[in-house]
Parts: structure tokens; sequence; C-alpha cells
């Protein structure tokens, strides 16, 4: 994998929900975990896209859990984010913190004095 | 919730299930399909069909209308070609009946180009659309497209050249590791293009009438009303469309084997 890979912004919110949530991250409970913390509601398909995108890329893994009756049956598959994805995702917030460094997004100057 | 109602709830998403697993795959299509049924207990049965809809569509989109976009390539070559045959060129006319080496190998090279561009037309266009630009299989699909389309320009010593580099682009991408296996899947592609074409032909050649065959199909194309042939015109493309079809099963059946190597399971991976 190359290690300069990008992560899109929904990328990196994904991962970070799947890592907040530990063992228990799979598809219901990252969409929870997302609009709790973000405010975000995306829809499942958008989520579904980018798991298999990051699985394709190596940046998480799958592991099945048991079927249970409120899933019709249907196992859960809990996702894990690779070594690969840690990287890509430290590599991408560091970036950020790289650029928000000597910045105070609420201080007054920056805006001119309009939100004063 | 009772055990009957998962159970009826199985049997009522049991073909939704299995529409999805045609694109997604069927570990990741049961576990969408779990996700949205448990959703679904707080949400409601319209939501429920309401994600499906829109989950299908997005994992879905791409392979159609790749498809699509394919066999527009594929037509527009095949009307290229049928202008070709009409009108092969004074410059081409008078090289054939030379037996200049020279000329023998441009004739040659341009019939290897256009036995090459039946797939690369279709295939081009479907394999940027249905796995992306940074997938290599697309990327040598666009460079033998662009090595393919000055055929049309009917100039010999153009069509030579372009037959020795992507001659030189095959040999090359077979003794290139990264390469080696994009080139496998086109190789294969091409001749899944050629014989679903061919036997799609023969089929219909035997089901609609022993009189039809790929001529009439392009006489239909021709400005010259009396050949025009509306029934041959339709049964040519209907024809055709299955025959890609097939080939693009067939081309995204070898890329899934061949060229999406998924990373280890737990433990490997994430060791």
């Amino acid at each position: 994998m190359n290690p300069e890979r990008t992560l899109g912004e929904f990328e990196q919110i994904v991962l970070l929900a799947v890592l907040r949530l530990g063992d228990a991250a799979y598809g219901v409970t990252i969409l929870d975990e997302i609009a709790a913390k973000t405010g975000r509601n995306p829809a499942p398909g958008a989520l579904y896209t980018t798991l298999h995108r990051m699985e394709d890329k190596g940046l998480v893994t799958f592991r099945d859990g048991n079927p249970t009756p409120e899933r019709g049956g249907r196992a859960k598959r809990f996702v894990v984010v690779t070594r690969e994805g840690r990287t890509a995702l430290a590599s991408a917030q560091s970036a950020y913190q790289s650029l928000l460094q000597g910045l105070d997004l609420l201080d007054a100057k920056l805006f001119g004095g309009a939100y004063a | 919730m009772p055990e009957s109602i998962s159970s009826a709830n199985i049997s009522r998403t049991a073909p939704a299930e299995w529409l999805l697993a045609r694109v997604a795959g069927p570990d990741r299509a049961a576990a969408i399909m779990g996700d949205l049924e448990e959703l679904a207990a707080t949400r409601g049965r319209l939501w429920f069909w309401i994600a499906y809809a829109r989950t299908l569509i997005t994992l879905g989109w791409r392979t159609p209308v790749a498809f699509v976009a394919g066999s527009a390539g594929f037509f527009l070559m095949m009307s290229f070609f049928s202008t070709l045959l009409r009108n092969p060129g004074p410059n081409r006319t008078a090289h054939m009946a030379s037996v200049d080496i020279l000329a023998n190998a441009a004739v040659l090279s341009t019939g290897f180009l256009l036995v090459f561009s039946v797939s690369v037309w279709f295939a081009t266009p479907f394999a940027i659309l249905r796995f992306g630009f940074r997938d290599r299989m697309a990327q040598l699909y666009g460079v033998f497209f662009l090595l393919a389309a000055p055929l049309f320009f009917h100039s010999n010593p153009v069509s030579l050249v372009c037959a020795l580099l992507t001659l030189a682009v095959i040999f090359a991408a077979l003794f290139s590791k990264p390469w080696r296996r994009p080139m496998v899947v086109i190789a294969s592609m091409s001749i899944a293009v050629l014989v679903s074409l061919v036997a799609c032909n023969d089929l219909a050649t035997k089901i609609y009438h022993p009189k039809f065959h790929l001529k009439a199909g392009l006489d239909a194309a021709s400005a010259d009303p009396i050949a025009f042939n509306l029934v041959s015109w339709l049964v040519v493309r209907l024809t055709f469309a299955v025959a890609l079809l097939i080939a693009s099963f067939a081309c995204s059946r070898l890329h899934r084997w061949l060229l999406e190597e998924r990373p280890a399971l737990i433990g490997g991976a994430n060791a």
C-alpha cells in the first residue's frame, strides 16, 4: 500500500468512528456514532460504499459476528481498522494539525472583525 | 423480536438480498440487509425499502452505466468499421493491389488493430466507468484505445506504427510485474468479446434466419434504403448487446479473481 495515500473527509470520519467504537463497530453502530458526534445522518449506502472502498484499499478488514434474530438471522460484520488504515489516518490528521498550527479559528481578527 | 417475524422478513427480503448480492457480493449483501433490518425496527418498513433502494443504486450504478457507455463505444466503432469497409480510401486500395512487403504489413496491422478494436472500444469506457481510472487495467485500456483510434484515419503508415506500438505495449506489460495481471485480463477479455460475438452471431443465425449474418447488420447501417432491413438491424444490435453483456460479466469476474486482492482477514493484516 502507498503510505502517502490521502483520505477523504468522510473516510476519516468513518475510521475515527470505528476506532472510537472498538470491538463494537458495525454498520448500525457506526451510523449512530457519526450521528451522535458530528450531527450528520449519512445514508447507509454512503457508509457501505466508503467501507467497501477502504476494504479494497486495505485500510479496514471485517470480522463476522453471530447471527441475531433482530437482524433477520444475519450475522453482524464488525469493522477493524488495519495498521495501514491507522497510518493513513494519522498522516491525514497530522496534516490538519500542521495547517491549524498558529491559527486561532475563533480569533476575530481572522474575520476582519466582522464576527467580533 | 419473535422468531416467526424474523423468518417472515427473511423470506420477504430474500429476492432483495439476492439482487444486492449481485452488486456487492454475498457477504457484504447479508451484512447490509442485517443492518437495514436492525435499523428498520425503529424506523419502519417504508424507511427500510427506501434505504435499500438508495443503497442498491449507490453500490450498483457503475455497472449498468459502464455497460451502456461500453456498448455505445462498440456501436460507434462498428459504424466506423462499416464506413472503412465501404470506403477503404485510395491510399489503402493502391497498396492492397501491390505486393510491397510494407504494404502487406500495413494491411496485416490494420487487420490486427481492427480485431483488437472490437474489444477495446467496448472495454475502455466500460473499464474506466466500472473500475475507475486509477485501476491499472483501465489505464492500459486507455493506452490501447489511443493506439487503436488512428486506425480510422485511412493511413497505412499510421496503422503500421500504431500496431507496432500496441504490440510493444502488450509485451512490455507482460514482462512487467505490476502490469502483467491487468494485461492477462485484457487478453482474456478480448478473447471473451470475440468468442461471445461469434457465438451469439451463430446462434442468431440458427434461431432467427439462416441468411442472418454480420454483413446484413452492417448493410442495415448504410445509407442505402433498399438494403435497410429494420428487423435485421434490431436483431444484429440485440445479438451484439447480449454478446457484450456476456463479455462484461466475464470482465468483472476476471477482474475480481485476478486484480482485486483482498487483504488477509483479522490476525493477518492487522497483526
